[in-house]
């Protein structure tokens, strides 16, 4: 799998707290191919951002990245040091972040900003920095792109902002995007056209696509692939369709069964998955579903590996076929309960 | 039909805006928004930012007063109406569960704090009192004498749920109850809201943006688009034959569960952006009561 | 209904109990702590720890030097001062003044600083004008040169010491007050406290003010600090404690005329004073670490 533009294996993130180590993320693989959108789904506290900041080399004090491997286009990230990073960062990686309206620097104006995020990595002159400033700006459908230059952050709405954002992780042609809850902040209806912008770009220019979100709405639409994460582990991944279409973990099927939707009898009781995300201080044993598992078992003490086809489908329980004929029944609203 | 238990008339609201060299300018928040709340519906406000779905919640709450217009709890206008007396019918949910809970006083204490405030019955009552409330919400009393910064976010909206209703109110405003929680909780949270309204004959008001929750849970839903009141009809009309076209450009872009059904196309709804800036809307609908 | 019977057991949280281990682990508040204790040790035994009356002069053993020096001897530890009184007795009765004047100041400025910056934080607009304006009035006066023109007019004693620097001390507590009040003035549990029908007082009284007691604990130790110095300047200019009262910072005025040839006249309150001024600002910052329940679990 040469081809594969990010090729991340067994990828740990162990946090120190004053209440002992908290591992954030356990052992995460995942692959990116060149022009794919791959989506890591998964609740707050699942580890979803720390595993994309780690990716970029950007962790929070006091946090221990250890990874079999982590190749960018065939190059091993882990060999490269802060200043190696710091040329792929915003050149050839880029990221948004959720929160537009903290990610603009509020003192520069869109054009400085824009500008500065090329000159960094190469070497233009301002006119040709700005002459692709403006090209970008309205290709994320922007109008009046050459006045917006001149502008601060403040004058612009938070759609427009995020707009920016993205203009910006595009300036210099980056290969693999990350994007974080890109829209979560916004209305509904920005939601819609930003996100289908962010994806007819990602087709235009080719590149990798990582999207990180609790949105299963926005993944079932948007993703080639996906990775389902609880406390720290990916327990599912494989290809959109088989995620939607045959669930095999009991978390994906109660995150898809307890959405809202029109098939769920109305102002009836939604299944729902009992209990809370348990602490990830001091590490869990087993399965980490497994305390809020309907099928929960004495075998669930034992550690699992995901298991199945990398390329289709990979689960990490060990129950899948009960588990998928439960999951038709629990699809028209019936609860299950052990 | 159910008598009225809320009626709010022709609220128009202006904020003041910073006042600009020519003088103060105002900012218009609502236009004349009327809205006839009955007894034992789940009456659903969607809305956008700046739709004012925020604003007519603490009007009706009467936290805030309009520039005009009158709300009726009752049939007696709540403007004339202590605090005190509108807390016992009416209560409120807020959206965030790590801000509206006060983080230096114990789960008990929070409960109980309404009835202290009310003097209803004495301390030995009233931590009883909040007991009962934490099972009602499906808590464990263990957590009576634990902080908030203790508990995971459903838990507490739980909580929070519990404080609004130890005084038996009638009415529960719910300011988007649910969107500050994970998926997996949010059905927990609604469940409960659910079984709720049964247990205690409630009447609620759920402020939301999330479309699909508002189905799920509504049986009357108003939608809000610049301040006013664009569309308002039973859930099911609503969800299945929308009139007005801001309406339809709000369900249109709602992404649900659909596999392979791609990120709706909003360059057609660009236009219609357009034409709704240029047309005010106005009511289209109603239900006939 | 099994579905919350199973969130029962799962939502069960640990009773919960203040972790002492935070306050055990951390250095600075037991550093202040333990200085702090010592000296309140000191004030409190001191009427019978004290070898000697403080006050008793014997003119015959003046500037006897403290043990430890040639001529030094175990009658008194640490010494006579230029009137024959023991060192010991009246370092030992002078930290009861210290902490009295640090304490009481604080008190009188903490009150009057907490409700002004209260009202101006939650109420804002007018009231706010009004507040800020009586708080910039008082950091236009020189602190040391009014408490000094009081002090001369009023004569000097303990309490027109204290009430005198509590009057003008309180303008960083109304400053910090305010502003972490307009912080939290805005916050969802006020307004849900207003949902209730809490009344201005209620909701200021059981909402708000909990939520300062951070901000309180950490300027009220920098305000006891600051006056205890003050009151030490004070003596040292002769307008502080009346004389024969043992403060620390009369002594060191006292002394000032030896420094040259007995400097440990000088050096002893010095040192003494250093440290409860250090200790009581170390155990402010621990206090606001420790005691945030935020950090608590």
């Amino acid at each position: 799998m040469d081809s594969m533009l990010l090729d991340i294996e067994k990828l740990n993130v162990t946090i120190d707290t004053a209440a002992g180590p908290l591992k954030a993320v356990q052992n995460v693989s995942l692959r990116v191919a060149k022009g794919e959108t791959f989506c890591i789904v998964g609740e707050s506290g699942c580890g979803k951002s720390i595993t994309a900041l780690s990716l970029m080399g950007l962790m929070p004090k006091r946090a221990k990245r250890r990874a079999e491997r982590m190749m960018f286009d065939g190059t091993d990230m882990t060999t490269l040091g802060e200043s190696g990073m710091r040329r792929l960062r915003g050149n050839r990686i880029s990221m948004i972040f959720q929160e537009p309206m903290t990610s603009l620097n509020p003192v520069f104006t869109i054009g400085q900003q824009l500008t500065d995020v090329m000159r960094a990595h190469s070497r233009v002159s301002l006119a040709e920095a700005r002459e692709r400033a403006a090209f970008l700006l309205n290709k994320v459908g922007i109008t009046n792109a050459r006045e917006r230059l001149g502008q601060f952050p403040h004058e612009l709405s938070g759609g427009l902002r995020q707009r920016v954002m993205i203009a910006m992780a595009l300036m210099c042609s980056p290969d693999l995007m990350i994007a974080d809850e890109p829209t979560t902040a916004l209305d509904v209806t920005i939601q819609a056209e930003l996100l289908r912008l962010l994806r007819d770009l990602q087709q235009e220019f080719e590149m990798g696509l990582v999207l990180i979100t609790h949105d299963l709405g926005i993944v079932s639409r948007i993703a080639d692939r996906i990775a389902v994460m609880y406390a720290g582990q990916i327990v599912e991944d494989g290809t959109a369709d088989e995620i939607f279409g045959n669930p095999l973990h009991p978390y994906t099927q109660g995150l898809i069964a307890c959405i809202p939707s029109p098939d769920h009898p109305r102002m009836q009781h939604l299944p729902s998955i009992p209990g809370t995300v348990p602490p990830l201080i001091g590490g869990l044993k087993g399965c980490h579903f497994r305390e809020r598992c309907p099928y929960a078992m004495p075998s669930c003490m034992e550690e699992i590996e995901l298991k199945g086809h990398e390329a289709a489908h990979r689960y990490r329980c060990i129950l899948p076929a009960q588990t998928s004929a439960a999951h038709a029944k629990m699809a028209q609203g019936e609860q299950v309960h052990a | 039909m159910p008598e009225v238990v809320l009626n709010v008339s022709n609220i128009s609201h202006f904020y003041r805006a910073a006042s600009g060299f020519w003088g103060r300018r105002s900012v218009r928040a609502l236009d004349d928004v009327s809205l006839k709340i009955h007894r034992g519906e789940i009456v659903g406000i969607v809305g956008e930012s700046g739709s004012g779905k925020t604003t007519i919640s603490k009007i009706m709450m009467g936290l805030l007063t309009p520039t005009s217009g009158t709300v009726e709890l009752d049939g007696r206008s709540i403007s004339e109406q202590s605090r005190r007396d509108i807390a016992r019918r009416i209560q409120f949910v807020f959206q965030d569960p790590y801000a509206s809970l006060n983080p230096r006083q114990s789960i008990g204490r929070i409960i109980s704090q309404p009835l202290k405030v009310h003097g209803i019955g004495t301390s030995v009552e009233q931590a009883k009192a909040a007991r009962e409330a934490l099972d009602v919400v499906g808590l464990s009393s263990r957590i009576f004498d634990a902080y908030p910064n203790q508990l995971s976010g459903g838990q507490r909206q739980r909580v929070a749920i519990a404080r609004a209703l130890i005084l038996k109110p009638d009415i529960l405003i719910c300011d988007e109850p649910t969107s500050a929680l994970d998926v997996s909780v949010q059905s927990q949270v609604l469940n409960l809201l659910l079984d709720l309204r049964k247990e205690f004959d409630l009447t609620y008001v759920m402020v939301s943006h999330n479309l699909s929750v508002i189905e799920h849970m509504a049986s009357r839903v108003a939608v809000m688009y610049l301040g006013r009141i664009v569309e308002l009809n039973v859930s099911e009309a609503i969800f299945s034959a929308p009139v007005h076209p801001y309406t339809k450009l709000l369900l249109d872009s709602a992404m649900t569960v659909a596999p392979g059904a791609g990120i709706p196309d909003m360059r057609i709804t660009e236009e219609l952006r357009e034409n709704l800036r240029q047309h005010p809307p106005a009511i289209t609908s109603f239900t006939p009561a | 209904m099994s579905d919350q019977t199973l969130e029962y057991r799962l939502a069960d949280i640990a009773p919960p109990r203040r972790n002492y281990r935070r306050w055990l682990t951390h250095t600075g508040l037991i550093l202040g702590g333990t200085i702090l204790g010592i000296i309140l040790i000191m004030a409190v035994l001191a009427p019978f720890i004290a070898p000697f009356n403080p006050y008793e002069q014997n003119l015959l053993v003046r500037i006897v030097p403290p043990v430890w020096m040639d001529g030094g001897s175990w009658e008194h530890p640490l010494g006579t001062d230029h009137l024959g009184r023991d060192y010991l007795s009246r370092l030992l009765y002078g930290a009861q003044v210290s902490l009295l004047i640090g304490v009481g100041t604080a008190l009188i400025s903490g009150v009057i600083g907490t409700t002004l910056g209260i009202l101006a934080g939650y109420f804002g607009g007018k009231v706010d004008t009004v507040i800020t304006f009586i708080i910039t009035a008082r950091l236009s006066m020189p602190v040391i040169l009014v408490a000094l023109a009081v002090v001369a007019l009023a004569g000097s004693s303990l309490m027109i010491v204290m009430t005198v620097l509590g009057l003008l001390l309180w303008d960083r507590f109304a400053l910090v007050i305010r502003a972490a009040t307009q912080q939290i003035r805005n916050a969802d549990f006020v307004t849900a406290s207003q949902v209730q029908g809490c009344s201005v007082f209620q909701t200021l009284r059981y909402e708000i003010l909990p939520n300062l007691m951070n901000s309180l604990v950490v300027v009220a130790t920098l305000e006891m600090a600051q006056a205890i110095v003050l009151e030490a300047a004070l003596s040292f200019l002769g307008l502080g404690v009346p004389a024969p009262l043992p403060s620390w910072g009369l002594m060191i005025a006292e002394g000032k005329s030896f420094i040259l040839f007995d400097p440990w006249l000088i050096t002893i309150p010095g040192v003494l004073l250093f440290a409860l001024v250090l200790g009581t600002n170390l155990l402010g910052d621990g206090l606001r670490d420790v005691t945030a329940p935020e950090a608590r679990n």
